[in-house]
């Protein structure tokens, strides 16, 4: 016993190999849309990997994302849609931000903050969205959103919203990304919720993380 | 594996900032690496350099070539020249010693049928960590004589590959070496020159593999350890989780990852179960307890 070396393991084919393996190695989007149903997670893996070269299977990656009972699958599933990338993208993981799915929510949030460019279009509308949750999941977008607006779409919600719960969380957000010109929208929040202990410390905290540069 | 950072930069642009751009966006698409616009002036003289030795006096020339020819072998050449691999043996010793204190005890105890131990080091640029997980089996774990043990060796450079086969090093490379390991696995070939033994050489699988290509890693599977150390850090948040995603399909049920100090998987993808051993944090593909 000791160091053995075996054969390369990137050989082309080895008939102990899964059988998903003896194919042609570049196939087209039908086949691989078919193995979503196949009922070994490492097969469907493998295949919505392979998909990530076929943008135009999107429609059908965002309609199995909820459907998919392995949450293995599902984050090799929202990787190959946050590479696809785009407008179908985007707004069909927006739409799961209303899901009752806690590991869904989560992988989407993180999905759309690798899509700052496609999501832009769309922040004004989610920071609108009349559900206060959403507006939370799209603050916690914007928390780790490499857009240079972020900070002002934060600035901004608070001059508006009336949720207490939705500025908490742009406090929070504010004291991570905030700039210096973000204080007079802090410091404003308050006159519109006087009496807040919550949110006249959480103010206070992100002003010092500002001032201090964290 | 990391980026050189030692050529000198330049106030006068060599390349244009739309071309460095389509450069940028071709060689995180072949390769998983990506360049924030601020290192532009560093990596546009690196790649100048690289050019004109090739016999290209136009960039966008020179793009077109690499895009379009069909051996791919001037893209691996350039590859070659926008990494370095400066490492040394046993670099994070801990995790060396989570290896054999802790990680391959769990291993063992959900051992398959074979017999077999499988560890794979990516990227293992000149050889020195695949050989320092040799060295460290063989001094340090004492049930080395009791479990045949594959290694295997990944990095998308062929230079380095090359010179990992060989095994020369010098005396920084092996510095961290205890004196005795050195004289029993290394013999001196030269000034300042030491070359590790041809058993140790030969049973280390060395391959050329692209990470962030589903094809060629497609079939690295059934390893109980990868190590994959300072990596991802130049990786953008999608390279990172496709590399996640295809260490777990590597890795059996149980086995471990991992990565350099200064990565953490846990903001990476949630695959992983987090692990904190005596002597370090590592990630464990969920799987038989």
């Amino acid at each position: 016993m000791g160091l053995v070396k075996i054969n390369p393991p990137n050989h082309p084919q080895d008939p102990n190999d899964p059988p998903e393996d003896h194919r042609a190695r570049f196939r087209g989007p039908g086949g691989l849309l078919e193995q979503l149903s196949d009922p070994r997670a490492v097969a469907r893996r493998w295949a919505i990997r392979e998909l990530a070269a076929f943008p135009e299977s999107a429609n059908a990656l965002l309609a199995h994302l909820p459907m998919e009972p392995d949450n293995s699958v599902r984050e090799v599933m929202l990787t190959t849609l946050m590479a696809i990338g785009g407008e179908t993208v985007v707004k069909g993981l927006i739409a799961y931000l209303r899901s009752e799915d806690v590991f869904l929510r989560n992988g989407v949030v993180e999905v759309l903050q690798a899509l700052p460019n496609e999501l832009a279009v769309y922040m004004d509308w989610l920071l609108r969205d009349p559900d206060p949750d959403v507006r939370i999941f799209a603050v916690d977008i914007l928390r780790e959103l490499a857009h240079p607006e972020a900070p002002a779409w934060l600035e901004a919600i608070l001059a508006q919203e009336t949720e207490i719960n939705v500025c908490g969380s742009v406090v929070d957000c504010l004291s991570e990304i905030g700039a210096p010109q973000s204080i007079p929208a802090l410091q404003n929040l308050l006159t519109r919720f006087p009496g807040q202990p919550f949110l006249e410390f959480a103010v206070s905290m992100a002003i010092e993380r500002i001032q201090n540069g964290k | 594996m990391a980026f050189d950072t030692s050529v000198q930069t330049s106030d006068m642009p060599l390349i244009r900032r739309e071309e460095f751009l389509k450069f940028r966006d071709f060689f995180y698409r072949k390769t998983g690496i990506y360049y924030e616009e601020h290192k532009q002036s560093t990596i546009e003289l690196r790649l100048f350099k690289h050019m004109t030795e090739m016999g290209f006096d136009d960039f966008r020339l020179y793009f077109n070539h690499l895009r379009f020819q069909a051996s791919g072998l001037d893209l691996q050449s350039l590859i070659n020249r926008m990494t370095v691999n400066e490492t040394f043996f046993m670099r994070e010793e801990n995790q060396l010693q989570c290896l054999v204190n802790s990680a391959l005890d769990e291993v063992m105890r959900i051992r398959r049928a074979d017999n077999l131990l499988r560890l794979w080091s990516i990227p293992c640029s000149t050889g020195e960590e695949p050989y320092s997980l040799a060295l460290y089996l063989l001094e340090r774990w004492p049930k080395v004589d009791h479990v045949n043990i594959a290694i295997s060796a990944s990095d998308i450079d062929s230079n380095v590959l090359e010179q990992a086969k060989k095994g020369v090093y010098g005396p920084r490379s092996v510095n961290n070496i205890p004196k005795a390991w050195l004289q029993r696995y290394f013999r001196t070939i030269g000034p300042g020159q030491f070359q590790i033994a041809k058993e140790l050489r030969d049973s280390i699988d060395f391959s050329l593999l692209n990470l962030s290509d589903p094809v060629q890693t497609k079939h690295f599977r059934g390893y109980d350890v990868i190590f994959c150390r300072n990596l991802l850090i130049y990786f953008d948040q999608e390279s990172r989780r496709r590399a996640a995603e295809t260490f777990y399909d590597a890795l059996n049920p149980g086995g471990f990852l991992f990565l350099g100090h200064a990565e953490s998987m846990s903001r990476i993808s949630s695959l992983f179960k987090v692990r904190h051993f005596p002597d370090a944090i590592i990630y464990q593909k969920p799987g038989p307890t």
